[in-house]
C-alpha cells in the first residue's frame, strides 16, 4: 500500500453494522504497516468512536449514518468520524477509578473515550453546523 | 450469542464462539452470563480463546459478571486471552482485578475445590 491515500466507509447507525466497520479498519492498518497487536488496537479506537455515535449521538435509533474517512498520509494515518446526531457533551475523557479490592466500585460503561485516548496520539472533536467529528491520529510505524 | 458450556467438577466453562465480543453481541452475552449465575454456578471460567476481538462493551459484560458473582461469594477467571485483548484488560487496569490464566486447565485447577471468596 502507498503511503498517501484517503477512503471514506459509512454505516448505517446499527451496532451490528460495527464488525464489518472494524474488521475493514484492522485490514488497512496492517496494509498500512501496523503489526497485528497494533493494528487490533487501532480498530479497537475506531470501533468505540462508532459505538458512541451509535449509542450516545443517535441514542441507538437506527437509519442515521454514521461516516469513517481514513486519511494516509507521510508519517500518519488519520481517521475522522462523523456523525450529524447530539453533541457530546463532555468530550474530555474520564480515566476509570476503581479500587480494585472493591469490586462494587468496578466500572459498567464510560470506558470507550478514554481507551481511544489511550491508542491513539492526538484526539480531537469539533462539532460545527450539526456535525460532530472525532478525529483520531496515529503516528505511522517506522518503516 | 453462541456459547460453549462444559461443567469441570465445580467450575463452569463458558466459551463464546464468536470471534467478536463487541457492542452488539455484549448485551446478549450479559444476560446469559447473569442467567449462569441465577442458576447457582458459583465458580466461572471464561474461555477467550475464539474471541479475536472485543470492545468496551465486551469487557464491561464480564465486569458485570464478575461484580455479580462477587455478591454471591463466587469466582471468574478468564482463560486463553489474546495479545490485543490482554492490552485491553492492562490499559483499563482490569488486569489487575481478573484472574487470568493462559489455559482453560489451569483456570479451572486454580478454582476447583478453592474456597470461594
Amino acid at each position: 500500500m502507498g503511503r498517501q491515500g484517503s477512503l471514506t466507509l459509512s454505516l448505517d447507525s446499527r451496532l451490528p453494522n460495527v464488525g464489518f466497520l472494524g474488521a475493514a479498519v484492522g485490514g488497512i492498518c496492517l496494509l498500512a504497516g501496523y503489526g497485528p497487536p497494533q493494528a487490533d488496537l487501532l480498530q479497537l479506537a475506531v470501533v468505540e468512536a462508532v459505538n458512541n455515535a451509535i449509542e450516545h449521538a443517535y441514542q441507538g435509533e437506527p437509519g442515521n449514518r454514521v461516516e469513517v474517512e481514513l486519511r494516509l498520509k507521510s508519517g500518519h494515518l488519520q481517521f475522522l468520524i462523523s456523525d450529524r446526531g447530539r453533541a457530546m457533551a463532555d468530550p474530555e475523557p474520564q480515566e476509570p477509578s476503581f479500587d480494585i479490592e472493591d469490586l462494587s466500585s468496578l466500572p459498567e460503561g464510560g470506558l470507550g473515550l478514554f481507551l481511544i485516548h489511550q491508542i491513539m496520539d492526538q484526539v480531537e472533536y469539533t462539532s460545527v453546523a450539526g456535525k460532530n467529528t472525532l478525529s483520531l491520529t496515529k503516528m505511522l510505524p517506522a518503516s | 450469542m453462541q456459547l460453549g458450556e462444559k461443567q469441570l467438577g465445580d467450575v463452569l466453562v463458558i466459551s463464546p464462539r464468536e470471534e467478536r465480543l463487541d457492542a452488539a453481541a455484549a448485551g446478549e452475552f450479559k444476560v446469559q452470563m447473569l442467567g449462569f449465575i441465577e442458576q447457582g454456578h458459583a465458580k466461572l471460567v471464561i474461555n477467550l480463546g475464539q474471541v479475536n476481538f472485543m470492545d468496551s462493551s465486551g469487557l464491561t459484560a464480564i465486569v458485570t459478571a464478575l461484580k455479580s458473582l462477587g455478591k454471591r461469594g463466587g469466582q471468574l477467571a478468564v482463560s486463553n486471552v489474546s495479545d490485543s485483548l490482554q492490552a485491553l484488560f492492562r490499559m483499563t487496569r482490569l488486569d489487575q482485578v481478573f484472574k487470568v490464566y493462559a489455559s482453560e486447565q489451569e483456570a479451572c485447577g486454580a478454582l476447583s475445590g478453592g474456597p470461594e471468596e
